[in-house]
């Protein structure tokens, strides 16, 4: 697969080139909008990193036919807004996975439109919440045939915040969707500061949708089955820590990407105080 | 030469007394076999050595080589040279089996254990157990089969080389050319390392595989009855309420309910709590 690097900021415009890998370092200034296009019948990945400070407004869509994996890392360490929007069109499919690491506080607002039959969206976020995050997702269905697995996975350290709200929403006609949500969070705060609310709005007969959501402390048995190994209890936090992170990895299929982004994870998971 | 010795141990979990007094000491090259019905303490005695926070310790010592086991952390229990294969081994779902290993090894080095050779022992620990050649990049125990979680705990006994390896009902859900690779194992880790073993199992037939050199019977939290391995043979035939009514014990019946080893309480995900014959 080629690959194709880019540096750019503020607004900006971009068409996916077909079979390739295509990086993108992105710095938000003030106000911006990039807009990412994945025209019909290519596939390829994309990995984003984002930094900054402001308001990013992005949009992505996936033709018809188009294959996509993606995966967007926040590094931004400062304040930063962000609105999403991707749009899945006619058997578009996209692996999305999203890093949220960083240590700046974030809004994010995020909506999958799957607009036509075949669309098929699968997520996986993870957050290691180090200020606060206020995180919205809503995956809407707007024909049959249409398939979205959103799953989240976030780590919230002491005297931290985060909000998630996460929507699946089937609208009328969308007979044979499919909406399901995951959401685990783990809490290193005895008094966490934690809402989690998942909801499920059908308007049509003949679909699956179901949310799982967990919140709660390390698992004690998860601990003590890693400390019998020989594994320091703050090394165990930092296994299980990395277990909820790092699959986010497998989206790109790239190894010296991987490597460096599990590097860089577990450098941060290290930095951070998980007792 | 290495020596674990439990002295009058009384093992209580929420207030319940379960183990009422247990002596026992086992030495390197030995294999002690730990038989009972359950519910009767067993898997209680081997968490209790390892650790495990639930289980409250209201009486009694354990030493291993002459130091206080009990003042020691789950961990530095391990590091020691003690090893708890579980009858229950936890999934850890996002960590590869291999991070895991290795972050295992490296917590008994001062230096960090060389791919190379990580890899050499991780291979050849895979084929002698005649395992699937991609368990090293499974997530650990997650989507495992009940087989499979027990033979990565047997992996993970074989690169950590324990000095006192405890097996907690290793053999359930091994099929019969299964229990035979891991007896194969652990007869071979016997024979070639300085290792103890205690082995809890329900059926003689692991212990026919892996001869033990004693037998204990463990009713009501007490170890009513000890032998060499011909003790395996009356239990298989007899079963054990003869031992009952010789020593005047109740045997105690089992609960339904068993400790939940899920992951962190996902609503719809995992089992409830204290899910009746979960």
């Amino acid at each position: 697969m080629r690959e194709v690097t880019l540096d750019l900021k503020s607004h900006q415009s971009l068409t996916l080139a077909n079979d390739a890998l295509t990086s993108i370092s992105y710095t938000v200034e003030g106000e911006s909008n990039l807009t990412i296009i994945a025209p019909k019948r290519t596939t390829g990945s994309v990995f984003l990193t984002i930094s900054g400070n402001g308001t990013l407004n992005l949009r992505v869509a996936i033709e018809d036919d188009a294959q996509w994996s993606m995966l967007i890392m926040n590094q931004s360490e400062q304040q930063l807004d962000i609105n999403e929007a991707f749009s899945l069109h006619r058997n578009a499919t996209l692996q999305l996975a999203i890093g949220e690491l960083s240590l700046g506080s974030h809004q994010k607002n995020t909506i999958y439109h799957l607009l036509a039959e075949g669309a098929d969206l699968n997520v996986r976020g993870a957050s290691l919440i180090q200020s606060k995050l206020k995180a919205s997702y809503s995956a809407l269905h707007y024909k049959g045939q249409t398939s979205a697995q959103i799953d989240n996975y976030s780590i919230v350290l002491k005297g931290c915040e985060y909000t998630l709200d996460i929507i699946g929403n089937i609208h009328k006609a969308a007979r044979g969707a499919k909406t399901h949500q995951i959401s685990r969070v783990m809490n290193f705060d005895e008094k966490p500061k934690t809402s989690v609310n998942p909801k499920l709005i059908i308007d049509e007969n003949d679909v699956e949708a179901s949310h799982a959501a967990s919140v709660g402390q390390p698992d004690l048995n998860q601990v003590y089955y890693l400390q019998s190994r020989g594994l320091s209890r703050s090394e165990s936090l930092k296994l299980i820590t990395l277990g909820y992170l790092l699959p986010i990895i497998e989206v790109i299929d790239n190894e010296a990407i991987k490597e460096r982004l599990s590097q860089e994870i577990t450098k941060k998971v290290s930095e951070s105080c998980l007792m | 030469m290495s020596q674990l010795k439990i002295e009058n141990l009384h093992v209580a979990i929420e207030g319940k007394e379960i183990l009422k007094g247990v002596s026992l000491e086992i030495n390197t090259n030995e294999i002690h076999a730990i038989m009972g019905p359950n519910g009767n303490g067993k898997s209680t005695l081997l968490s209790a050595i390892m650790g495990h926070p639930k289980y409250e310790i209201t009486e009694g010592t354990i030493t291993f080589n002459g130091e206080d086991l009990l003042s020691m952390s789950v961990d530095e229990r391990a590091r020691a040279g003690l090893f708890l294969g579980m009858q229950y081994p936890q999934e850890v779902s996002g960590v590869t089996n291999s991070d895991f290993l290795k972050a295992a090894l490296n917590s008994r080095r001062e230096t960090p254990i060389p791919l190379f050779s990580f890899i050499r022992l991780m291979e050849k620990a895979i084929k002698d157990l005649q395992m699937k050649s991609d368990m090293a990049h499974r997530y650990v125990n997650d989507g495992f089969s009940g087989g499979e979680k027990k033979r990565n705990e047997i992996l993970q006994m074989m690169l950590l080389q324990p000095k006192i390896a405890m097996l907690d009902e290793i053999d359930s859900g091994l099929d019969v050319d299964a229990l035979k690779i891991v007896a194969n194992v652990v007869n071979d880790m016997v024979t070639k390392s300085d290792v103890g073993m205690m082995i809890v199992s329900h059926y003689e037939r692991f212990f026919h595989l892996i001869i033990p050199t004693h037998t204990h019977i463990l009713i009501d939290g007490r170890i009513v009855m000890s032998s060499d391995a011909s003790l395996v043979n009356r239990i298989d035939t007899e079963g054990y309420d003869w031992i009952a009514k010789e020593t005047g014990i109740d045997i105690i019946k089992e609960e339904t309910v068993r400790p939940v080893v899920g992951s962190i309480g996902a609503c719809a995900a995992n089992e409830p709590r204290g899910s009746k014959n979960a």
